[in-house]
């Protein structure tokens, strides 16, 4: 065998091995990332519904029936029990998508052994069915937060720390999804916008419930925290502008447990300035701010605008949760899940399971670890801080009998009319099971955030009493 | 009903598509002599397939679910391609003699499935496409009548260099961008692409070039040469024909001289000028990006490659079934991209099995390449086969986010005239090249006797 014969041979080899990497890489797609590829928003196949099939059904965790599809003539029709309360959750087919109908499309449209249920269907008329999803909300917890709320407009979010899993979320104003059709022009034209889920996309300015992102970065970033005093006399003057503590009280010496507790501006907005404007964008950063948490329905950013050269005033300002900052009130929940889950944020779910027409379960979400953003001395820390909050501070209204809760208050002033009322917390702080975020917006009185969150944990603690 | 007919029909394509597979590996065996049987019977099975998937997808295809009838047009394609198939089969079972019959087989399947999946996508381009794959059948059919009358066409090498400038170079004044790239010329309203055409070429002069003794002004002349071409390439913003001409010349390099160490300088070389190029022109920075995250930019430079991967991902290993996906959600889907769109509706097995035909067709030829004891055949088989690898490997591995995007065609299978044409050419030489050397080695044996 001459040399280029004995080339062409190796060129050959070349070639095969070339091809059968091409072909691993082809199966790689389909096998390994063909998941994420189904639940992009930019595939357009994921969109795609079919009227002469019947579309999966939505159920809470105790399978109560949301929506459904029923035969009308030779298409189907998308119904719905009453969903009000978890209208923002469940979502709507009839006018676009949204909401789970959106989200879980792919899977509401996917046939499970579909050769099989199409030759059934050919012969004995039976239905060919899609898969139908398990939320992991729960109604009666959706029902009990949407009355709470009363006439507020506002969001409320409970999750399970160590899980993430969410077992409330509802959006105030809602809307009934069986109706959302007929109704489309003034619902559309409704200034409240009651189809925006203000839970996941509310941007709202935090106010003081942003003490924590502070009180952490004063952790990080003054050694001598410990020995911290402040003398607030109600009032503190930066660069000739003042800011003042909620209704100007002057709460006196103030450790910083204390100015934690108090909620007080002057304190906090001075940590602020110690801290310095790098430093605090840091740990904002660190704590997922500018990044936000992946979920199953489309989410705000939460935001944080300081810089190097952002003013002394736009650093106090932001220090006490005022200024640019905005957050959704489920980064909330997950950012203090994560306090209570010993620093660890789990990646917040909505489907619990997925079920196929015979009822045999198809796929079951296993709970991910999202970040680890605390350590555990900050959790410590900051559980010790927000019981102090309940117990003998702005958050007594979530003083309860049964469990102690932690949590933090905040009041965030806007130009938009009277102040959103929050309240985020989690309980029993011993040994945290549930985490919670309310914000009423440009509260009208009717409803207190605090006792509004003490309510819900009371109920998530005691699912198994309710019905 | 019909739902249920396609997506039982995965199945039957499947299956045609492994016997096929199979019965190949079969001749391949039997001829490498490790079964005692004729191979007649595995490329009769190999052909029987081809006409069950012919029928099976154009019944499919063609079927109108809202008026519960067929598309006539359609109907009338499909008797056209199949009349086709049987007169290849015919027309090349006459005018070659000693040819490959498996060779014969893939191109037919390659070629089939390319009018199957224009006839979903876009049926106008299917009978466009066969009229092409007509002409580059007659045009096959005419290769060894006019290497009967220009017995040593090896004679000729500076006329297909020359002739290969003037068409690269008549881009630059007459040429039109398409997706990009300037690299079409039109005559009226006749387009090709000169890029296709100068392959052919090429490979004829640089295999006449190294039939002799390579020394080192022949390694000068013709590395100056290619590096010429694949620079006019990448300044029309041809990256994938550039590429291909570059692999083309190191391959036929390394198996003239057979020295490591001077393919090792030329990849070398182009390491340096590929990094050059990706400083220096901002198309190849957006291709290198576009590849190394197309997430990042889903709407904009990612858009195709996103698109393209969507489609495979959400088809699945059995795909959703021929015209039950969204294959036109795929950019450039009739060209480029047609085999996200195998993907998506037949399956990544089936598509997995497509690359299985050209892994066959490509040890075929770089077989007959082995074989062959002229070694100006020998060099001119090697060319070809390792080209059109090197030109499938491309675009199918950029589809798949393997290696960054270069439009290229996939040879015999994406629509575009130039492509079907030329590549049917090659497989004719390749052909032309096996049967020489199958009647040589009969003279010899007769000889001995």
């Amino acid at each position: 065998m001459n040399n280029s014969k004995k080339s062409i041979k190796k060129i050959g080899i070349l070639i095969v091995v070339m091809f059968f990497v091409t072909m691993a890489a082809t199966a790689k797609i389909t096998l390994v990332d063909s998941e994420k590829m189904i639940v992009n928003t930019y595939n357009p196949r994921i969109n795609a519904a079919d009227s002469t099939i019947k579309r999966g059904s939505i159920k809470d965790i105790d399978g109560y029936v949301f929506a459904y599809s029923e035969k009308n003539g030779d298409t189907y029709q998308r119904k719905y029990n009453d969903a009000v309360s978890s209208a923002h959750v469940v979502g709507f087919v009839s006018a676009g998508k949204s909401g789970m109908e959106a989200s879980a499309n792919f899977t509401l449209e996917h046939i499970s052994s579909e050769p099989f249920q199409r030759i059934k269907a050919f012969f004995t008329d039976s239905d060919i069915e899609g898969d139908s999803v398990y939320l992991t909300i729960d109604k009666d917890l959706q029902d009990i937060a949407s009355s709470l709320m009363r006439t507020n407009k506002g969001a409320v979010v409970v999750e399970e720390v160590s899980t993430g899993r969410i077992l409330a979320m509802v959006s105030k104003p809602d809307f009934d999804p069986s109706t959302v059709y007929q109704n489309w022009d003034s619902i559309k034209e409704d200034e409240s916008s009651p189809l925006v889920n203000r839970a996941c996309q509310g941007k709202y300015t935090p106010g003081s419930i942003f003490k924590i992102v502070t009180a952490v970065s004063a952790l990080r970033n003054l050694p001598d925290i410990d020995s911290f005093s402040f003398d607030c006399d109600g009032e503190i003057t930066f660069d000739g502008q003042t800011i003042h503590c909620f209704n100007e009280k002057a709460h006196g010496t103030e450790s910083f447990l204390d100015a934690f507790a108090n909620s007080c501006n002057g304190a906090f907005s001075q940590l602020g300035y110690e801290i310095g404007a790098e430093n605090l964008r840091k740990t904002a950063d660190e704590l997922l701010f500018n990044r936000g948490v992946d979920f199953t329905l489309s989410t705000s950013k939460p935001e944080v605008q300081l810089s190097a050269s952002s003013s002394v005033n736009e650093l106090a300002e932001t220090a006490i949760g005022q200024g640019k900052t905005t957050v959704t009130p489920l980064f909330m929940a997950s950012l203090v899940s994560a306090i209570a889950n010993d620093g660890v944020m789990m990646k917040p779910y909505l489907t619990d399971h997925v079920e196929n027409n015979e009822g045999n379960i198809v796929s079951t979400t296993v709970p991910e670890k999202y970040a680890e953003i605390f350590s555990s001395e900050e959790c410590r820390i900051l559980t010790e801080m927000m019981t102090e909050v309940v117990n003998n501070g702005t958050g007594f209204n979530a003083q309860s009998d049964y469990f102690q809760v932690a949590g933090k208050t905040g009041t965030a002033e806007n130009s938009g009319g009277s102040d959103h009322l929050w309240f985020v917390g989690f309980a029993p702080a011993d040994e945290p099971q549930y985490a919670v975020a309310v914000v009423l917006e440009n509260n009208d009185g009717s409803a207190n955030a605090s006792v509004i969150a003490r309510k819900m944990l009371y109920n998530a603690i005691n699912r198994a009493d309710l019905n | 009903m019909f739902e249920l007919l396609v997506i039982l029909s995965r199945y039957l394509f499947l299956l045609y598509i492994v016997v096929f597979l199979a019965n190949s590996v079969i001749f391949l065996l039997d001829e490498a002599g490790y079964t005692r049987r004729s191979h007649r019977y595995s490329v009769i099975t190999g052909r029987t397939m081809i006409m069950l998937m012919h029928i099976t997808a154009f019944l499919i295809v063609s079927y109108d679910k809202e008026a519960i009838s067929f598309h006539k047009e359609i109907l009338l394609l499909a008797a056209a391609g199949f009349a086709f198939i049987l007169l290849a089969y015919f027309a090349v079972s006459r005018v070659y003699k000693n040819s490959c019959p498996l060779i014969w087989n893939c191109v037919i399947f390659l070629l089939d499935l390319s009018l199957i999946m224009l006839a979903r996508l876009n049926p106008e381009l299917a009978f466009r496409q066969l009229m092409w794959i007509c002409a580059g059948f007659l045009a096959a059919i005419l290769i060894p009548a006019a290497i009967s009358l220009i017995p040593r066409f090896e004679a000729f090498e500076k006329l297909y260099i020359i002739l290969s400038f003037v068409l690269l170079l008549s881009t630059l004044v007459l040429g039109k961008s398409q997706y990009g790239s300037t690299n079409w010329i039109y005559i009226g309203s006749f387009g090709f692409q000169p890029s296709e055409i100068v392959k052919f070429l090429y490979i004829f002069y640089i295999a006449s070039v190294f039939r002799k003794r390579v020394e080192l002004k022949e390694l000068i002349i013709t590395g100056c040469l290619s590096a010429a071409i694949v620079m006019l390439l990448v300044f029309q913003k041809d990256l994938g024909s550039a590429l291909i001409f570059f692999m083309t010349y190191m391959v036929m390099l390394y198996i003239a001289t057979s020295n490591v160490f001077l393919t090792a300088l030329g990849l070398g070389a182009a390491s340096v000028a590929s990094v050059v190029a990706y400083k220096l022109f901002n198309h190849v920075r957006v291709r290198v990006a576009a590849w190394k995250n197309p997430w990042a930019d889903v709407d904009g430079g990612g858009y195709q490659i996103v698109q393209s991967l969507f489609a495979i991902g959400t088809g699945g290993l059995l795909g959703s079934g021929l015209t039950r996906g969204m294959p036109m959600s795929i950019p450039v889907v009739t060209k480029d991209f047609i085999f996200s769109a195998i993907c998506e509706e037949l399956g990544t097995i089936f598509a997995i099995g497509v690359l299985g035909i050209f892994v066959v067709l490509f040890v075929r030829g770089m077989m007959i390449a082995f074989v062959c004891r002229r070694r100006y055949y020998s060099f001119l088989c090697a060319g070809f086969t390792a080209m059109m690898a090197f030109q499938t490997f491309l675009i199918v591995g950029g589809v798949i986010k393997l290696i960054p995007l270069t439009g290229v065609t996939l040879p015999f299978v994406s629509y575009g005239g130039t492509s079907v044409t030329v590549s049917i050419l090659t497989i004719g030489f390749i052909q032309w090249v096996n049967g020489y050397h199958v009647s040589e080695e009969e003279q010899e044996a007769f000889g001995n006797e």
